[in-house]
């Protein structure tokens, strides 16, 4: 990014400088408001807020952790490079939210599951599968969504700023890693709620502000498809050549729908690949699942998720929209097609549709609200970093620690997940020069290529756990292995060769990389899907005994679960108490020094107060907080979780979904 | 729903038609939402009609199960008061064997008595 004037400093006037810091304060009086309401100091307490929150705050939170930086800048730059199309991305999901909500957290909350990977640990058996899980979620954590966050955010902060987009990623990621540390998923999901209204607030202004600058919405639809850079020709014939299709907008762009075999994002993909990667991203993420089951009831997470699809129509209006304005006013820039133009414009060759939405921003917001949008970005950023470190760290510490310490307390747990967030932070740093590389033209689209070579056997995996009682642990490990292999067929050659760009074509052979990628998801998706059932079938099933309120069609039972898992407990337990009968016999004889090494101060108490304060912070100190055994919350487990609903607002709440899918129907054939 | 379609409708006749958007075929935008909404209520209507029938016929099912006599909570029954037997042979055919027949009892639901 050297080539980028440093004299884009844009946010210098007191009007902007006071809404960030207004803004900051803000949050930080919310984050500790909810701190001293919420019991922080328990597993259920840190992890899944009491369990106690009504609809708007989960609805808001779903939205709000959905919706990250990445949004702004792929969804506006994708618009800006192709038309409509990419809207189909959001609105395929109000539909999935609703399976979420109808389907698959009833079976969640009734199973008694913190994380995914434990839930098909009980319902499977055997501890492989949830390791197998838990690492590949990391792993598309970090691939998929911290890195896109980071790489996004620093697209913004660049134009924005001009800063050094270390200095300003690092300081993002301080303040994010204090906040998350600190306050726990119920600062998270209070937090949340005002960063969705700061995000939509501020976004709608600069809506107004883009419709009002080209001419309303009919503006838009006369002038984006003259929409050209003036500068079309190579500057080096002999070199290359830049054909018209590279520069010309698409003549379908304002449709949704597109050609099957020649468009871009074809409509078979588009409703069947899309829905695949959805329900991954939707039902069986861990980021998403976890919002759900800190609900109130069940009809509570129902109505959150419907909020939640109401809120997912906004962004063709906030961000596809604006960013196919953005080519409208600065064809130049943003849809630069000479390499070195682009390189001059935005620091890469490939095309510079990223910076749509923030040159946006920076060229049409008067001062303050200039501010006001600086601060968007910095809550969408926050946000949905600071929801990936609480929920990764949340998958480290109950299914890969707690697998290779299984007598780890409760506090050690806490600590550890806490000392994760930190490491993957340092990762993170560690990784923005590889995204900064690895920019290609369409941010979203590197995203969803990943997600669909990776994701749709999990996809598979859970939906066949869910709905198909056949369905046992050899043909569910076997369904992850082969499709990550298949995935993997796909995914390396893609990498090795390149995407490429328009001007300068990949080298990838069309047999490998020439089917569309969800296309692809939902090859990858029927071969997994077969591969689990034709292994299961030729295994012995798993008894009904064990399945009790862990498949859909059992998720009213009554009948006491023999859990597969119990014999692993059993023999843990075992060897926790001879442990501690082992202490006890040593402490017996006197062995002093010993004991004092075992028993020992839990953790040394920090001297000064700045130590004491931030003891207090990461509640390790203060005598009135009791951390359980993890054990102990078998109590809870004991008594039925209540999914049962009060038949009046269970209709209400249904026929708000038909209202909302009545809805999402409409605008999709609007837009078709 | 009716009425929301309509409401919609209203709507989009107020709004200004736009020229450059255009639609597949000779419809209208609108006209395509419209269509696509109107598709899914009429869906939407057919599965809860045969929901409906497909849960009442489950629930006929079960009292029939219970009228055999599998019920494990003794009713309270004054003497003489039962009910009346059934007809059809099938109903009251033994489980023990093919050969022997029981008495059933099928209880009337609003029979009120008192334990005495």
């Amino acid at each position: 990014m050297e080539g980028v004037p440093q004299s884009r400093a844009v946010i210098n006037n007191p009007a902007d400088i006071s809404v960030i810091v207004g803004y900051f304060v803000l949050v930080i009086c919310v984050g500790l408001w909810s701190m001293c309401r919420t019991n922080r100091s328990t597993i259920g307490g840190y992890f899944l807020a009491g369990r106690n929150m009504v609809w708007g705050p989960v609805g808001a939170s779903l939205f709000a952790s959905n919706i990250g930086s990445g949004h702004f800048v792929g969804l506006a730059g994708t618009g800006a490079a192709s038309g409509l199309a990419v809207a189909g991305f959001e609105w395929n999901a109000l539909f999935v939210v609703l399976l979420l909500g109808w389907l698959f957290v009833p079976v969640y909350l009734t199973a008694g599951v913190i994380t995914m990977p434990q839930y098909l640990k009980k319902r499977f058996g055997g501890r492989r599968i949830r390791i197998y899980l838990s690492i590949l979620s990391l792993f598309l954590y970090i691939f998929t969504k911290i890195s896109v966050d980071m790489f996004s955010g620093a697209v913004f902060i660049q134009q924005a700023l001009g800063w050094n987009i270390y200095v300003a990623v690092i300081a993002l990621l301080v303040i994010t890693t204090i906040y998350t540390v600190t306050g726990g998923l119920a600062a998270l999901m209070y937090t949340d709620t005002v960063q969705t209204f700061v995000i939509i607030g501020g976004a709608f202004v600069l809506m107004g502000f883009a419709f009002h600058e080209v001419g309303g919405y009919q503006g838009l639809f006369d002038k984006y498809l003259e929409a050209i850079p003036s500068k079309t020709l190579s500057p080096a014939p002999a070199l290359y050549n830049i054909s018209a299709t590279c520069y010309q907008p698409r003549p379908d762009a304002f449709h949704l729908l597109r050609d099957p075999l020649t468009g871009d994002l074809p409509w078979p993909a588009l409703i069947f690949g899309l829905t695949i990667i959805s329900t991954w991203y939707w039902c069986s993420d861990q980021v998403i699942v976890q919002r759900c089951l800190a609900g109130r009831s069940l009809t509570h997470v129902k109505a959150g998720c419907i909020l939640c699809g109401y809120l997912k129509l906004l962004p063709m209006f906030l961000m596809v929209m604006p960013g196919m304005i953005s080519r409208i006013l600065y064809p130049d820039e943003v849809a630069c097609v000479v390499p070195e133009d682009c390189k001059r414009i935005c620091g890469t060759e490939v095309g510079c549709s990223n910076i749509a939405y923030p040159k946006l921003v920076v060229t049409l917001m008067p001062a303050g609200l200039r501010g006001l949008m600086l601060a968007v970005m910095l809550a969408a950023l926050m946000s949905s970093l600071a929801s990936i470190f609480n929920s990764s760290s949340t998958l480290f510490t109950m299914d890969i620690y707690n697998r290779l310490r299984p007598r780890a307390r409760s506090k050690e747990l806490l600590i550890v997940g806490r000392v994760w967030i930190l490491c993957m932070v340092a990762i993170s740093i560690a990784w923005i020069p590889v995204v900064q590389a690895a920019q290609s033209g369409q941010l979203f689209d590197y995203i969803q290529s990943i997600a669909s070579y990776l994701a749709p056997p999990i996809a598979a995996v859970f939906f066949l756990a869910l709905f198909v009682k056949r369905v046992n642990e050899p043909g569910a490990f076997w369904g992850l292995v082969g499709g990550l292999l298949m995935g993997l067929a796909r995914l390396l050659p893609e990498f090795a060769y390149g995407t490429g760009s328009c001007t300068f074509p990949s080298a990838c052979p069309r047999l490998v990389c020439g089917v569309h990628y969800l296309y692809f998801a939902i090859i990858l998706f029927l071969a997994s899907v077969a591969l689990v059932v034709g292994v299961s079938l030729c295994t012995p099933p798993i008894p009904d005994k064990h399945l009790h309120r862990l498949v859909f069609s059992l998720r009213h039972s009554k009948e006491e679960r023999v859990d597969l898992d119990v014999e692993e407990e059993e023999k843990e337990e075992r060897r926790r108490r001879q442990e501690m009968r082992r202490q006890q016999g040593v402490a017996a004889n006197g062995a002093v020094e010993h004991v004092l090494e075992v028993e020992g101060p839990p953790v040394g108490q920090p001297q000064g107060c700045v130590g004491r304060c931030v003891a207090w912070l990461c509640s390790l100190g203060g005598a009135a907080q009791q951390v359980p055994e993890p054990g102990v919350d078998k109590e809870a487990e004991e008594t039925l979780p209540d999914i049962t609903e009060q038949p009046t607002w269970s209709r209400v709440v249904n026929l708000n979904a038909i209202a909302m899918m009545a809805v999402a129907l409409f605008l999709w054939g609007y837009y078709a | 729903m009716q009425a929301l379609q309509v409401a919609a409708l209203c709507l989009l006749m107020a709004l200004e038609p736009v020229n450059c958007q255009q639609a597949r075929g000779n419809l209208q935008p609108w006209m395509q939402g419209v269509i696509a909404v109107a598709v899914f209520l009429v869906l939407v209507a057919i599965a809860f009609v045969v929901n409906k029938f497909w849960c009442q016929e489950k629930e006929e099912n079960m009292e029939s199960v219970v009228t055999i006599g599998d019920k494990k909570e003794e009713d309270v029954v004054s003497n003489g008061t039962e009910g009346r037997y059934s007809i059809t042979a099938a109903d009251f055919r033994s489980k023990e064997t093919q050969h022997a027949y029981e008495n059933i009892i099928e209880y009337e639901g609003k029979v009120i008595t008192t334990l005495m």
